[in-house]
């Protein structure tokens, strides 16, 4: 299992840059090559601090890659693959500090399921938006996002509890 | 960081980063986050019914001696439990092999069990309960369940055991033993002579004496053996006690406790135990292996205390002992001890003290100053002083340096030393 959680941070570091290598932007290329590698190493180490730096900085860069006028479905990419590599990072950082695991590989496999599922969805709302422009007034811009800040902050009080 | 911390902080920097560039693309990329966030949210399952049963491989040990612990928990309720189980162990427990830890996801009506050893001091040793850490199905939400779990783990104190330990109450019981009972009749040991009776087995003849008075026929006559009532007093009080890096002098006195009723019991006495310390720890006098393993969990337990009823031995419940029966106070001695020792042998008790030496015990564990010196030599004075005034009044008192072992020490001080002086 850890092959396979070794696998998604390679590809969370090589999308993103293998998306900036391709417009000449090496610097953030490499960037992104250290980032996973950092992370991997972290991994080997059974640190998990490595693997929250890793997946905020590639994250941030897919952000930037946006920004950077990369095509955006890049970006989207990277987000998933960086969203996975965390979460496989943080399952296998968890069983391991666990004396016995009852089941291990049936664990791994409904774990892997879900996490299929949930970035499936995810990767096509996000293609969906990418996908189907909506023109929105200054005004509905500012109330959607205030939505959002609202409902993201009573998601934050609701993990807090 | 917690993991719902980072996530709401990467949402977070790509919302507002769309919403200040005005970018839509960038709002689209945090969807795959807040699909993710929102998953977590809906997969907490709402009921959480866990049951957890503990068993122990046994519920009595030795110290150093590993015990099995095995914690089985069952999901009772209508949804998956994704768990990580850890098990609370009593203070002063140590792992001997295994993590009290077990991951699981159990489906309705599964059931898991951890396996761990433990090993501790001589102590009573409780498990209250485990905690269930139950998460979401992508581990970003737990939620902390305590389950009941109780149970109970009795490291026993060390034990020497005694080949010989002779006393000689003032009174014995009527079932025949290994004590002398100070009457004539079937024995070993000679006792004295009287005038033949019939029926008087021959060889009982004692011939220089019916020498001396021809017309006179004499017999030996020897003295018989009996079980006797013994009462054994451990003094728990803190303030009689010392500790060193290497431990407590009281668990040198739990020893001598634990060996001493080990041997008595063992021939066939009745014996009680008193723990004076904190409370009285009374066990009531009995025979057996049963009353061996009450006395012996009594010990486990047995923890030095302060309280203000018990600072000196003078509310020591001695009515509770029968009268005129053996008794064995445990005790490194205060100076406040000696009346309530005079008193319990005007009350005819037989008494026989063993004191751990404080001073010696403490001597090991001092620097070598001449101030430390000084103070030593004071206490040792007056430790001898007050073990002389107690064997004035007729309490056989065994000055014990602990770093003897109680079995030396039993050997050459408990061996036949009542043969002389009861005479």
């Amino acid at each position: 299992m850890s092959r396979l959680v070794a696998i998604a941070i390679v590809a969370a570091g090589l999308i993103p840059a293998v998306a900036y290598a391709g417009a000449g932007r090496l610097t953030e290329a490499l960037l992104c090559a250290i980032a996973g590698a950092a992370w991997l190493g972290g991994l080997r180490r059974g640190l998990g601090w490595p693997g929250t730096v890793g997946f905020l900085l590639l994250v941030g860069l897919a952000g930037f890659a946006v920004l950077s006028s990369l095509a955006p479905a890049w970006g989207l990419a990277s987000v998933a693959a960086a969203l996975v590599a965390w979460d496989l990072t943080g399952f296998a950082l968890r069983l391991q500090a666990i004396g016995r695991v009852v089941d291990e590989e049936r664990l791994w496999r409904a774990h892997a399921r879900r996490l299929a599922a949930v970035v499936g969805a995810g990767l096509a709302l996000g293609a969906a938006a990418l996908l189907v422009r909506i023109e929105l007034g200054f005004i509905w811009v500012l109330l959607l996002g205030l939505a959002g800040v609202v409902a993201l902050s009573r998601v934050v009080a609701t993990l807090k509890n | 960081m917690s993991r719902a911390l980072v996530l709401n902080l990467a949402l977070y920097a790509l919302l507002i980063a769309g919403l200040a560039t005005l970018s839509g693309a960038l709002l689209a990329l945090a969807l795959p986050l807040l699909v993710y966030l929102g998953a977590a949210l809906i997969s907490q399952p709402a009921d959480i019914a866990l049951r957890a049963r503990r068993r122990l491989s046994s519920e009595r040990a030795r110290p150093g001696e590993p015990v099995t612990v095995r914690l089985e928990v069952t999901n009772e309720g209508r949804h998956t439990a994704d768990l990580l189980l850890v098990d609370e162990l009593p203070a002063g427990l140590e792992l001997a092999d295994g993590k009290p830890t077990l991951r699981a996801a159990l489906a309705p009506g599964q059931s898991a069990e951890l396996t761990y050893s433990v090993r501790g001091e001589r102590r009573l040793y409780r498990f209250a309960a485990a905690s269930a850490v139950v998460t979401d199905a992508l581990g970003l939400r737990s939620r902390l369940v305590r389950l009941p779990a109780p149970g109970q783990l009795f490291v026993l104190p060390p034990l020497a055991r005694l080949r010989r330990m002779d006393i000689r109450p003032r009174r014995t019981r009527n079932n025949a033993g290994l004590i002398p009972a100070r009457q004539g009749g079937p024995g070993v040991e000679f006792f004295g002579v009287r005038e033949y009776q019939p029926g008087d087995p021959t060889r009982w003849v004692n011939a220089r004496v019916t020498a001396r008075f021809p017309q006179t026929l004499f017999v030996n006559e020897f003295e018989q053996e009996r079980v006797a009532d013994v009462g054994l007093i451990l003094d728990a009080r803190r303030s009689s006690d010392v500790s060193g890096p290497g431990g407590a002098l009281f668990e040198h006195a739990v020893e001598a406790a634990a060996s001493l009723a080990d041997a008595l019991l063992e021939r066939g006495n009745r014996v009680g135990l008193v723990v004076y310390g904190n409370a009285l720890d009374w066990t009531f006098p009995g025979y057996g292996k049963a009353q061996r393993e009450r006395i012996m969990r009594a010990l486990a337990r047995a923890e030095q205390g302060d309280h203000v009823a018990f600072e000196s031995l003078d509310n020591l419940p001695t009515r509770q002992f029968p009268a005129r029966s053996q008794l064995i106070l445990i005790s490194p001695l205060q100076r406040g001890d000696l009346p309530t020792l005079t008193r319990l042998r005007a009350h005819g008790y037989e008494l026989l003290v063993i004191s751990p030496d404080p001073v010696s015990f403490e001597r090991a564990h001092l620097a070598e100053t001449p101030q430390a010196e000084v103070a030593l030599r004071l206490a040792s004075l007056e430790r001898r002083l007050l073990l002389r005034r107690i064997r004035e009044t007729g309490v056989r008192v065994v000055d014990w340096h602990v770093e003897v072992p109680f079995r030396e020490l039993a050997e050459q001080a408990l061996a036949r030393p009542f043969m002389t002086l009861a005479r």
